[in-house]
């Protein structure tokens, strides 16, 4: 995993897992010491390890998505097995991998091979061969307002909350862009906004993680319970659940329909977050700490603006775009013997790369820093989650109600 | 990333989060790029449902 920040971490797309560090490197007990850094033949040994490790488990799933249904049928639980999706096997079994790996010493050694942001970006453009784009282009719309309202609502309600809570500015800035942009990638694009310390980064991307991993089973099945059509549960996930991995897998849970909404309307938001990053930096410089240093821009059509705007934008939303087209081209021109086949396995290893991607979500995690959290950020987290979940429904309601899959 | 040890009296220089800027872009881009060239293996037909596990 990379460094901060995914939020990509370190830096705006982070959409690139952030990396987590520890605050200081205090090996738990079962953590093997090591007494000199390790050569890059041993640590691409152990990443390749970890690699190993993912798509094995990443097969463990496939494996389980056919055979428990099968071994169960007929049972009071083989009803259950059948509407389990993979994305749950994958985190139940990245959870159980990472305690394992964790107790024997191995987690930390192998985590470079655990790559969430990179298989689910990889997964999101094979998703956007399955969208046929005059559908993004109906849904570009209203998730663009949906987007706006939302992500306006939800961050200015974080900073106040936290503000009543005496937090820090540079944490209110991190919780706040990560509720109400894209998680963990928007948490990194902040921190290099208002140039906030690694420790807050960790204490944002953890709390995002443990609230949005929940969130993956909830919000689908609250979407069922509520009646709600495919369009509005794929915009209400899209607008809600903080991480981009996350609602990928709340997408999968709920099905194909609310699968494509849910990605446009997300991958719309994560767009945003160069404008939220650019804004937080002017703030921060003029209002927070007196910036008057070069490359801190002053208003949005400075060149450092612009360069911030363009250095955050996801990178990945251009593949996805591109293979919409694409594939919608195609759809005109070839037949659809020839062309189903062909998209049918580009799904295929969409699926795979989410999986992989999810296994990597379970092993990513790290009880520790969500110890070290606190339990202000935690209230305001809480706090702002459900303020999400009510505005993002009313909004997915007025502006997809009417929308025709 | 050091913690509050309080036992240093000269503490690392504090890495930033954008420390590794260069890299995490460099992420987005390649799995862009592979997301873009499996796709591409699949409509030219290199990549059959024989291969996928």
């Amino acid at each position: 995993m990379t460094p901060p920040d995914n939020s990509p971490a370190h830096a705006a797309e982070k959409d690139t897992t952030v990396e987590v560090p520890s605050p200081v490197p205090v090996a738990p007990a079962a953590e093997a010491p090591l007494t000199a850094a390790p050569s890059s033949t041993v640590r691409i040994g152990w990443a390749v390890g970890g690699l190993v490790v993912v798509v094995g488990l990443a097969w463990l799933v496939q494996f389980l998505v056919g055979w428990v249904p099968e071994a169960t049928g007929g049972t009071g639980f083989g009803r259950v097995a059948k509407s389990i999706e993979y994305p749950v096997y994958a985190i139940v079994l990245g959870f159980a991998a990472n305690a394992l790996l964790s107790a024997i010493g191995l987690r930390d050694r192998m985590s470079a091979a655990f790559r969430t942001e990179f298989f689910i970006k990889v997964g999101l453009v094979l998703l956007g061969a399955t969208i046929d784009f005059s559908i993004f282009v109906r849904a570009f719309g209203p998730a663009v307002v949906q987007a706006y309202l939302l992500i306006t609502a939800v961050f200015l309600f974080t900073w106040w909350l936290a503000g009543r809570l005496g937090i820090d500015d540079k944490l209110r800035a991190l919780l706040a862009t990560s509720l109400a942009v894209c998680g963990v990638s928007a948490a990194v694009a902040a921190a290099g906004a208002v140039q906030a310390k690694k420790e807050q980064l960790a204490f944002t991307a953890t709390l995002v993680i443990v609230f949005a991993v929940p969130s993956i089973f909830l919000l689908p099945w609250l979407a069922n319970v509520m009646g709600l059509t495919d369009a509005v549960t794929g915009a209400w996930i899209g607008g809600n659940i903080d991480t981009t991995a996350a609602v990928t897998a709340a997408g999968a849970v709920a099905g194909e329909g609310p699968l494509q909404i849910a990605s446009i309307v997300k991958v719309t938001q994560n767009a945003l977050l160069g404008v939220v990053a650019v804004l937080l930096t002017m703030f921060f410089a003029f209002k927070v700490v007196a910036d008057d240093s070069p490359g801190t821009p002053k208003k949005i059509t400075d060149p450092a603006a612009l360069k911030l705007l363009r250095g955050r934008f996801p990178k990945f939303v251009l593949g996805f775009l591109a293979a919409s087209v694409v594939a919608t081209v195609l759809g005109q021109t070839m037949s659809p013997e020839m062309l189903e086949p062909r998209l049918d396995v580009a799904k295929d290893i969409q699926v795979w790369a989410l999986t992989l991607a999810f296994v990597s979500i379970g092993l990513e995690f790290k009880v520790q820093s969500a110890k070290e959290a606190g339990w202000k950020p935690v209230v305001v987290f809480a706090a702002a989650t459900v303020v999400n979940l009510v505005v993002g429904l009313a909004l997915a309601a007025v502006l997809f109600g009417g929308f025709e899959m | 990333m050091s913690a509050d040890s309080g036992t240093q009296t000269t503490p690392p220089a504090e890495s930033s989060p954008d420390d590794h800027k260069k890299f995490s872009l460099g992420e987005d881009w390649a799995a862009t790029i592979v997301g873009l060239v499996i796709f591409t293996l699949c409509l030219v037909g290199v990549l059959t449902p024989d291969l996928i596990p």
